[in-house]
């Protein structure tokens, strides 16, 4: 008699942890109390590193100055570069957290986190500040070119109005890491027998107060959004675009905001799979939050390309007089590697890895289209804002206020204070956000202790299936 | 007045409690529910939270539009040169001011708003057990002195582990 064939019970290992919330934050009370030596190496290499470029920082203002901006270029591309994808990391808790999508859960706080990041690029952005002329008679979004067409006076424009504008975005990232941490705070604290710090004094968990904080991230999120992409477009624009002569690009702003969409999702994915492989958390990280992250990657690199596209071809087809020079500094001159490097890590190689489901549904294909994502987005940045930054230097042809650029200089090498200026404030982005996770816990407590009361595992036939309860 | 709080282990238990706090008379207006992590609404028959959180950010955006705009407005007007036929009020270049504006509104509002709402920071702190952050649930009910000690006995009878009271 022929065997019937039975298909293999589900492993329930898939699902998660059976773990009761009085459990998981007992771990991970523990987990947070007892700072790791991995934690501590990181936060010493990482400040030393954010020290040294600090130092090269000011060597660099010392020795050259901010009358030319051709030293400062790969500065402003690191600062970018933070503003980009730290900035934009904060953005995808709540885009979940707006969608009501549940896998979200352990992403929250490692999201939340990068808010941190923001008082770094704050600090990093005000020496850029003195790189950058008033808006007057030049072509810029600010409309002050009075022998161009307007008598549009805009108050101490760009500078006043982007750093407002930063400085927002920092805020209202590190009132959403505070309002959502508040819980956890107060959690830590009650089971570690402390007295209640500033933030969760006063918090007892009532309706009321939940019902608050839900809305309050939600108000908050909405308001992170709108500056996320205000930000993204304007220091574009002011930062890059109109300090290049000839360079009018009604896509670029959009672009750089989509780069920031994709970068920010690359990066929590990214900060993810480090944490699951290095601070012990393979129970609550699993291939099922890596695979559903890894839709939306596809979907953001696919709108990397559109935009991309639609930038490059007006200006290659069109090829105005005027734009010959752009395109050539930008794209095909000195720094055409660093435009088809970019162009390939940040959609050519996430695209085809992504496209396959066997790669996509694994811890590792993500990762690994989010690390080329990132490379690939700092290349980008190094092209914007090496390349805008070159045309000015001593005695140099190109005026800020020409209507096209008579010259295209050689490819800016690096030298050893970029090299360090780099190395140093993206470690600060990593020193920070170490910071953070020593100050609030990793994984938002709340959240997950939410998810674990609405979700069981059931026998259905010859598996198992996971049934989520869907509150709202 | 006297301010309760009974703990239960078990949130069925708590459920149960509320439903006999109602049979004895009290709505669900009259008690709160303490927990560790956030429920879905009306879990415990609780009264749907009050409060006028969404209120904050419309007020701060649409002061902030007022602020942007009046000062586009004003600086513009300080300038009126028309120049390339353009309008002395040209809206584009008033744009960005007002939607910063409008943001920095909203933000502002909205943290004011949640400190307002939450009573933040609230320095007396309420009636609380540390056992509720280890997922013990909690109902808090006021309720007049003489009446007490028979709620404390409807509370430990639902299966309550503990009553807190505070006389005020």
């Amino acid at each position: 008699m022929q065997r019937q064939k039975t298909a293999p019970m589900h492993d329930h290992k898939d699902f998660g942890p059976d773990i009761t919330i009085a459990e998981f934050q007992k771990k991970m009370v523990e987990k947070h109390t007892t700072m790791s030596a991995g934690h501590l190496k990181l936060m010493a290499i990482s400040g030393f590193l954010l020290l040294i470029g600090i130092i090269a920082i000011v060597i660099r203002a010392t020795t050259d100055g901010f009358e030319y901006r051709a030293p400062w270029g790969y500065y402003a591309a690191t600062v970018a570069f933070l503003l980009t994808a730290a900035g934009g990391a904060p953005l995808i808790i709540v885009a979940l957290r707006l969608t009501h999508a549940h896998w979200r859960r352990p992403f929250a706080r490692i999201s939340e986190l990068y808010a941190a990041v923001g008082i770094l690029t704050l600090g990093l952005f005000i020496p850029l500040l003195l790189l950058v002329p008033t808006a007057n008679n030049r072509f810029t979004l600010w409309f002050q070119a009075d022998n161009g067409g307007s008598s549009i006076r805009i108050p101490w424009a760009p500078h006043f109005w982007i750093t407002l504008l930063i400085s927002m975005l920092v805020v209202s990232g590190i009132a959403l890491l505070l309002v959502s941490a508040r819980s956890d705070k107060a959690n830590l604290n009650d089971n570690m027998n402390k007295p209640r710090g500033w933030l969760s004094k006063g918090w007892v968990g009532n309706s009321k107060q939940w019902s608050i904080k839900k809305g309050g991230l939600t108000f908050l999120g909405a308001c992170y959004f709108f500056l996320l992409i205000g930000t993204l477009s304007f220091f574009s624009v002011d930062f890059g675009m109109a300090l290049v002569p000839g360079w009018k690009d009604a896509i670029f702003p959009a672009f750089q905001s989509i780069t920031g969409l994709q970068a920010g999702l690359a990066t929590v994915i990214v900060t993810l799979w480090l944490v699951r492989k290095y601070c012990g958390f393979e129970d609550y990280i699993q291939m099922e939050h890596f695979w559903a992250a890894s839709k939306i990657l596809l979907a953001l690199s696919l709108m990397f390309f559109y935009f991309w596209f639609s930038g490059f071809i007006i200006f290659w087809y069109g090829r105005l007089p005027a734009e010959v020079n752009v395109l050539n500094l930008l794209m095909f001159g000195p720094y055409k590697v660093f435009f088809f490097s970019a162009f390939i890590l940040n959609f050519v190689a996430p695209f085809l890895i992504l496209l396959w489901n066997s790669a996509r549904k694994t811890m590792w294909g993500p990762t690994l289209a989010a690390s080329l994502i990132l490379i690939g987005t700092l290349i980008d940045k190094i092209r914007i804002y090496v390349a805008s930054y070159s045309v000015d230097f001593n005695n140099s042809p190109v005026s800020i206020f020409d209507h096209k650029l008579n010259l295209v200089p050689a490819f800016q090498a690096p030298d050893v204070i970029d090299v360090l200026i780099v190395l140093g404030c993206l470690s600060g982005g990593v020193f920070m956000l170490s910071v953070a996770a020593k100050l609030f816990p990793i994984f938002s407590l709340w959240e997950i202790s939410e998810g674990i009361k609405i979700r069981t595992v059931k026998p259905y036939l010859r598996t198992k299936l996971l049934i989520l309860g869907k509150p709202e | 007045m006297t301010k309760m709080l009974a703990v239960f282990k078990e949130e069925e238990k708590a459920a149960k409690a509320t439903e006999e706090l109602e049979k004895a008379g009290h709505t669900n207006e009259n008690f709160d529910i303490l927990t560790g992590s956030p429920y879905p609404e009306g879990a415990f028959g609780e009264a749907e939270p009050k409060h006028h959180l969404y209120v904050y950010p419309l007020v701060g955006a649409f002061v902030g539009f007022s602020m942007g705009l009046l000062l586009t407005i004003a600086t513009q007007s300080a300038w009126p040169l028309v120049v390339g036929g353009k309008p002395i009020l040209s809206i584009p270049a008033m744009m960005i001011p007002m939607y910063e504006g409008t943001m920095l509104g909203a933000i502002l509002f909205t943290i004011a708003g949640i400190l307002f709402e939450s009573r933040l920071p609230n320095l007396k702190g309420g009636l609380y057990d540390p056992r509720i952050t280890e997922g013990y649930v909690g109902i808090t009910i006021e309720v007049a002195k003489k009446d007490a000690g028979e709620l404390q006995k409807l509370l430990e009878k639902a299966g309550a582990e503990e009553v807190l009271r505070r006389e005020s």
